[in-house]
C-alpha cells in the first residue's frame, strides 16, 4: 500500500469515498434514468432538456400543478407504508393495490348511503376504508400463519380478485345509471374531505399522511414494540424463543399496513377523485412497493421519495402533451430509476463481500 | 345449436389457454429453482411485440418466433443479473420490471409504426394453422409433458428442484447455485416471451400497447394453482381459459352475471388451492436471494 | 450509524438536485411559451384530448379526427398540443391543466368527454371548450360550441350498406361500451338494414372495454358463429381484434370514419368515411373572425362518404354505391327509431 504513488492512493480512497456517500447510488441511478430517457427522447425527436423541462414545469410550477403534485404524494405515502410496516415483521404485502382499491369502494359505500352530520360520516367512511383495506388481507395473513403459504402468492391473487371486485361493482350494482363507463355516482359535496389553502389548496389527507409516517418512525424506532418488530422480522425463530409472540406481531403489522393502504384509497376517492370509476386509480398500491423499498430503515424517508414519485406522475401529463413524445415513456420514468438504484445498491452491497473472500 | 356450440367453445378455450401455458411454464421452471417470476407479465409484452415486429420485418412466422425467444433470453438475463448475480429483491424487480417493459414495448412500437405501417395491419396467419390453433397449442402441450418429465424425471431436473428447496444445500451438494439459477431464469423468461408470440403469432396477429393486460399475472395464478407442477399447471390454464371463453359466451348471451365476476374466479380459485394445499409442495425457498456465503 | 441516515441524507441531496434543475431547465421553455415573436402575433394555441395512445393510428374516430385536428396546424398555422391515453376520470384534470396552462381552445374529441366538458366548461370563462362528436346539451356557461355528426344517418348508410352486402342476412355490430352515440348510431344501423332487407338481422355487443385485443377477436367470432357475415365495429385499439376475428371467420368489416383498408387488406369491405377537416376549418375561421358562439354544429349525410371498395363485391358494387348516394339525398326516407340497446 505504502508504495503506491500519492495521486493514486488519493485517487483511490476518492473513488472509495465517493461510493461510500450516501448519495451515490440515488444520483447514479436517476443519471442513469435520465440518461435512457434522453436517448429515448433524441430517437423520438425531442430534446432532451425541453423534456425533462416539461417534466418538472408540469408537476411543480403555479399552484394548480403544485397541489396535484402534494396531493399525489398523499396515498403513494400511505401506500408505501402498506408495504413498509409488514415489511418490518418479515411479511411482504403486494396486495396493497387491491386494498387501495376496496378502500375507496368501502368510502363510497359509506358517504353515498349514510346521511348525518358530514364529520360524523366522513370519519365513518374513512374508518370503512381502513376497515375493507384490513379485511383484503386478512386471508393472505391466515394462509401465512396458519398454513405457511407465501404471502407473495396470496397478495398478488389477493390484489387482482379485488380489482375485478370494484371493477364488477362500479359497472354493476354501484354504476351511476346516466353515466356510460362504469362508475359510482359522485360523493356528495358535504361529505369530501375538508380543503385548506397553505399556499396550496389540499385536502386534510396531508395531515393524515404526514402523522402516520411520522408514527412509524416513533413506533418503529423508538418503541419496544419496534425493536420486538425488528426481530420478528430478522430472526423469527428466536424472537419466538426469546418469548415474542411472533404472529400476534405479524398480525399487527399486517393489518396495520393493509388498513393503511384502505386509508389511501378512502382518502384519495373522498378527497381528490370524488367518485370510483374504471381507471380512476393510477398504480398507487404498485408504486408504493419501490417506495417503502427506497426508504429502506427510515421511515420518515417516505415522504420526500413518494414526493418525488408524485413529480413523476403528475409532470409526466404535461411533459407528454407539451412534446408529443408517447404516453408510454411515463412508465419508462416510473419503472427504470428503481429498477436502477436497486441494482446499483444491491452492486454496492455486495462489494466487500466479494473483496473479502 | 347443441352440436354446433360445443367445438367453437372448446376451440376459443384452447386460443385463451395457449399464451397462458407458456407463460404458467416459465414461472414453474424459475419457481422451481427458487426465483419467484413476477416479471413474467412485462417479458410476455416484450415478446409479443417482438414476435410481431419479427414477422413485420423479416416476413416470416419464424423468424418472429425466434426473435421473441432472443428478446425473452436478453430480458431473462438482465432479469437474472438482477435478481440473481448481485442479487437484489426478486419482488420489487420484477414489479418495477413490468412497468418498465410497458413503457419500452409502447416506445418502440410507436417508433416502429412510424417506420413501417405495416407494424399496425393484420400479419399473416401463421403456417400449420387449423381450425383457427396455432401450431402454439401444440408446442405448449409438449413442453407441458417434456417440463413434467425433466423437473420430476431426470437427474438436472431432481438438481434444480433441490435448489428451489434450499439453496445452500444444493451449493454443499456441489452446485453453482449462481450460475444454475441464472441459466433457468433466463430460459423462463425465453418461455414467458415465446407465451407472448403465442398472444400475438399464433393467436389476434397484431399488438397494441400493454396487449396482454395482466395475462401473465394469470398465469402466474396457473402456475401456483398447478402448485408448480407443468402437468397441473397448464389443465389450470386450460381451466382459465375456459372461463374467459365462458365469459364472452355468458355476455354475448345476456346472462345477467357481470363478466369482472368470472374474471375472478382465477384468483379465487387460487387462493382456495394455496388454502387447501398450504405450504405443501411449494419450493420453500422462493424469493430469497441467495447470497454466497 | 451512518448508514441509518443513509437514504434519507440522499433524498434530501437529491431533491435539491431536483429544485436546481427545475430552476434552471424549465427557463428556456418558459421564454419561448410566455414571450412571443414580438413581430408575429400570439399563436392560438389548442389543446385536443385523447382517451387512447397513438391518435394518428388509433381507432377510427380518433384517427378522423387527428387528420382533421391537424389542419388547425397546417393550414392555420395554430400550436396544438395532444394529449393522449388520459383515462376517462383523469378527462377533467388534465382539461382545466389545459385552460390552467393559458390554452386557448381545449377539443374534446370523443362524446365519453361529455361528462368531463360539462364539469371543466364553467370553471374556466375565458376559454373555449369544444366537443367534437355527439351531444345533445351543452355546458352551462358561454365558453362552448361542439361540432355534432348525425350518427343516427351514419348508422343508416351503414346499414344500408352492411344489409346489400350481407349473404346470411345477419349483420355484426360492435362496440366497446354502450355509449349514447354509439346506441344512436347503432339503432341507424337497425333501421338502415331494415330499409334495404327488411329480414335482416342486426347483432349488437358491448364488449365491456375499448382495448382488449384478444376479447375483441372473441366476441367477432362469437358473432360470425351466430351467422354474421359483416360486421361494424366502434371501439377503441381493439379494432384490431375484431378485423382478426372477422378475418379468421371470411367476414366482411365495415371501417369506421377513417379509411382502414391498410389495417386488414383482407377484411375491410370498405369504410364509411367521416370528413372532418371541414368542420375543424368552420370553427378556425369562426374563432379567428370572432363569431365563434355557443351552440350545436350539425355534420349531415354529406359529410360522409364511402372509401374505395378495391375489388370487393364486384358485382355489387356500383348498385350500393348508388343506394347510398339516395340516403344521402334523402331519396330513400329511413324513419328514426331508437332501439334499446343494453
Amino acid at each position: 500500500m505504502q508504495a503506491k504513488s500519492g495521486t493514486a492512493m488519493m485517487l483511490n480512497s476518492y473513488g472509495k469515498r465517493f461510493w461510500d456517500l450516501p448519495v451515490a447510488v440515488p444520483v447514479l441511478s436517476l443519471l442513469l434514468s435520465f440518461l435512457v430517457v434522453a436517448v429515448m427522447a433524441v430517437i423520438f425527436g425531442v430534446s432532451p432538456g425541453t423534456l425533462l423541462g416539461a417534466l418538472f414545469e408540469g408537476a411543480l410550477k403555479g399552484r394548480f400543478a403544485m397541489a396535484s403534485t402534494v396531493k399525489e404524494t398523499i396515498p403513494l405515502a400511505l401506500a408505501s407504508l402498506a408495504v413498509y410496516l409488514p415489511y418490518r415483521a418479515g411479511f411482504f404485502n403486494i396486495g396493497g393495490q387491491g386494498q387501495l382499491q376496496v378502500g375507496a369502494i368501502s368510502a363510497m359505500v359509506v358517504v353515498l348511503n349514510v346521511s348525518g352530520p358530514p364529520l360524523m360520516v366522513v370519519t365513518l367512511a374513512v374508518l370503512a376504508a381502513m376497515m375493507a383495506g384490513l379485511l383484503a388481507v386478512v386471508v393472505p395473513l391466515l394462509l401465512k400463519i396458519k398454513r405457511g403459504a407465501s404471502e407473495v402468492t396470496t397478495t398478488i391473487m389477493m390484489n387482482f380478485a379485488c380489482i375485478q371486485l370494484v371493477n364488477a361493482l362500479i359497472t354493476g350494482a354501484m354504476k351511476d345509471a346516466s353515466a356510460f363507463f362504469g362508475t359510482t355516482l359522485p360523493a356528495p359535496e358535504q361529505y369530501r374531505l375538508p380543503e385548506f389553502t397553505l399556499g396550496v389548496t389540499v385536502h386534510i389527507g396531508i395531515f393524515i399522511a404526514l402523522l402516520l409516517v411520522a408514527g412509524t418512525y416513533w413506533l418503529t424506532s423508538r418503541t419496544t414494540f419496534g425493536v420486538r418488530l425488528k426481530a420478528v422480522g430478522s430472526k423469527p425463530s428466536v424472537a419466538e424463543a426469546s418469548g415474542i409472540a411472533v404472529k400476534k406481531m405479524i398480525a399487527l403489522a399486517v393489518l396495520g399496513g393493509a388498513a393503511c393502504a384502505g386509508l389511501a384509497g378512502g382518502i384519495q376517492a373522498l378527497g381528490v377523485v370524488y367518485r370510483v370509476a374504471e381507471g380512476w386509480s393510477k398504480g398507487w398500491g404498485f408504486t408504493g412497493i419501490p417506495i417503502a423499498f427506497l426508504a429502506g430503515k427510515n421511515s420518515l424517508a417516505i415522504i420526500p421519495i413518494a414526493f418525488m414519485f408524485a413529480i413523476l406522475e403528475t409532470g409526466a401529463r404535461y411533459m407528454q402533451f407539451m412534446t408529443g413524445v408517447p404516453a408510454a415513456l411515463i412508465f419508462v420514468f416510473q419503472g427504470l430509476p428503481v429498477l436502477v438504484f436497486v441494482s446499483l445498491n444491491a452492486w454496492r452491497s455486495s462489494k466487500p463481500n466479494k473483496i473479502e473472500r | 345449436m347443441s352440436e354446433g356450440w360445443l367445438a367453437p367453445f372448446l376451440l376459443a378455450t384452447l386460443r385463451a389457454a395457449t399464451p397462458l401455458i407458456f407463460c404458467a411454464l416459465s414461472v414453474v421452471l424459475a419457481e422451481r429453482a427458487g426465483v419467484i417470476h413476477i416479471g413474467v407479465e412485462g417479458v410476455m409484452l416484450a415478446g409479443a411485440l417482438a414476435g410481431l415486429l419479427g414477422v413485420v420485418f423479416w416476413g416470416d412466422a419464424y423468424v418472429g418466433i425466434l426473435f421473441s425467444l432472443l428478446v425473452g433470453l436478453i430480458l431473462g438475463l438482465l432479469l437474472a443479473l438482477i435478481t440473481v448475480y448481485l442479487p437484489s429483491d426478486q419482488v420489487v424487480t420484477g414489479i418495477v420490471f413490468n412497468i418498465f417493459s410497458l413503457g419500452v414495448t409502447s416506445f418502440i412500437f410507436r417508433l416502429a409504426a412510424e417506420k413501417n405501417a405495416a407494424v399496425q395491419a393484420l400479419i399473416p396467419v401463421m403456417p400449420g394453422s387449423v381450425f383457427g390453433l396455432s401450431p402454439f397449442m401444440v408446442l405448449a402441450l409438449v413442453l407441458t409433458v417434456f417440463m413434467w418429465w425433466f423437473m420430476f424425471r431426470t437427474g438436472p431436473g431432481l438438481k434444480i428442484r433441490s435448489m428451489g428447496e434450499d439453496a445452500h444445500a444444493a451449493h454443499a451438494a456441489g452446485i453453482n447455485v449462481v450460475i444454475t439459477r441464472m441459466l433457468i431464469l433466463t430460459a423462463a423468461a425465453a418461455l414467458s416471451a415465446l407465451g407472448g408470440a403465442a398472444l400475438t403469432i399464433g393467436w389476434v396477429r397484431s399488438f397494441t400497447d400493454n396487449i396482454t393486460l395482466g395475462r401473465g399475472f394469470i398465469a402466474l395464478a396457473a402456475a401456483y394453482c398447478g402448485r408448480w407442477n407443468p402437468l397441473l399447471a397448464t389443465a389450470a390454464c386450460i381451466l382459465f381459459g375456459a372461463g374467459e371463453a365462458l365469459a364472452f359466451r355468458a355476455q354475448a348471451a345476456g346472462e345477467g352475471l357481470n363478466p369482472h365476476y368470472f374474471l375472478m374466479i382465477p384468483y379465487l380459485l387460487t387462493l382456495l388451492v394455496v388454502a387447501v394445499a398450504g405450504k405443501g409442495r411449494a419450493p420453500a425457498d422462493v424469493g430469497r436471494p441467495y447470497v454466497r456465503r | 450509524m451512518r448508514k441509518r441516515h443513509f437514504s434519507f441524507i440522499a433524498l434530501l441531496l437529491v431533491l435539491g438536485l431536483f429544485t436546481v434543475m427545475v430552476l434552471g431547465c424549465p427557463a428556456p421553455a418558459d421564454d419561448a411559451v410566455a414571450e412571443p415573436d414580438p413581430v408575429e402575433p400570439d399563436p392560438v394555441r389548442v389543446g385536443a384530448i385523447y382517451s387512447i395512445p397513438d391518435p394518428a393510428r388509433g381507432g377510427g374516430w380518433d384517427r378522423a379526427q387527428y387528420a382533421g385536428l391537424k389542419t388547425l396546424e397546417t393550414e392555420f398555422g395554430w400550436e396544438l398540443s395532444i394529449a393522449e391515453a388520459v383515462e376517462f376520470p383523469k378527462l377533467a384534470e388534465t382539461a382545466a391543466e389545459f385552460a390552467e396552462r393559458g390554452f386557448d381552445i381545449v377539443i374534446f374529441t370523443s362524446s365519453a368527454h361529455v361528462d368531463a366538458w360539462k364539469e371543466v366548461a364553467p370553471q374556466y370563462p375565458d376559454t373555449w371548450f369544444l366537443l367534437m362528436s355527439v351531444t345533445e346539451t351543452l355546458p352551462e356557461s358561454d365558453n362552448v360550441a361542439a361540432w355534432v355528426p348525425d350518427m343516427y344517418v351514419y348508422g343508416t348508410m351503414v346499414g344500408a350498406l352492411a344489409a346489400m352486402a350481407s349473404e346470411t342476412g345477419t349483420i355484426g355490430a360492435i362496440g366497446g361500451m354502450p355509449i349514447p352515440a354509439l346506441k344512436l348510431m347503432y339503432s341507424g344501423i337497425i333501421e338502415g338494414a331494415k330499409a334495404i332487407n327488411p329480414d335482416s338481422e342486426v347483432l349488437v355487443d358491448w364488449v365491456g372495454d375499448w382495448v382488449d385485443v384478444p376479447k375483441h377477436s372473441e366476441v367477432t367470432r362469437l358473432q360470425i358463429e351466430r351467422g354474421a357475415d359483416v360486421i361494424f365495429a366502434v371501439t377503441g385499439p381493439g379494432t384490431k381484434g375484431v378485423l382478426d376475428g372477422a378475418e379468421a371467420g371470411n367476414a366482411l368489416v365495415i371501417g369506421y370514419a377513417a379509411d382502414w383498408y391498410d389495417d386488414a387488406p383482407g377484411a375491410i369491405l370498405t369504410s364509411v368515411l367521416v370528413d372532418t377537416p371541414p368542420m375543424y376549418r368552420e370553427l378556425a375561421e369562426a374563432f379567428n373572425a370572432g363569431t365563434l358562439t355557443k351552440g350545436i354544429n350539425q355534420l349531415t349525410a354529406v359529410n360522409f362518404t364511402l372509401a374505395d371498395f378495391r375489388g370487393k363485391l364486384p358485382d355489387a358494387e356500383a348498385q350500393i354505391k348508388e343506394t347510398i348516394a339516395k340516403i344521402q339525398r334523402g331519396e330513400i326516407q329511413i324513419p328514426r327509431v331508437m332501439h334499446e340497446l343494453e
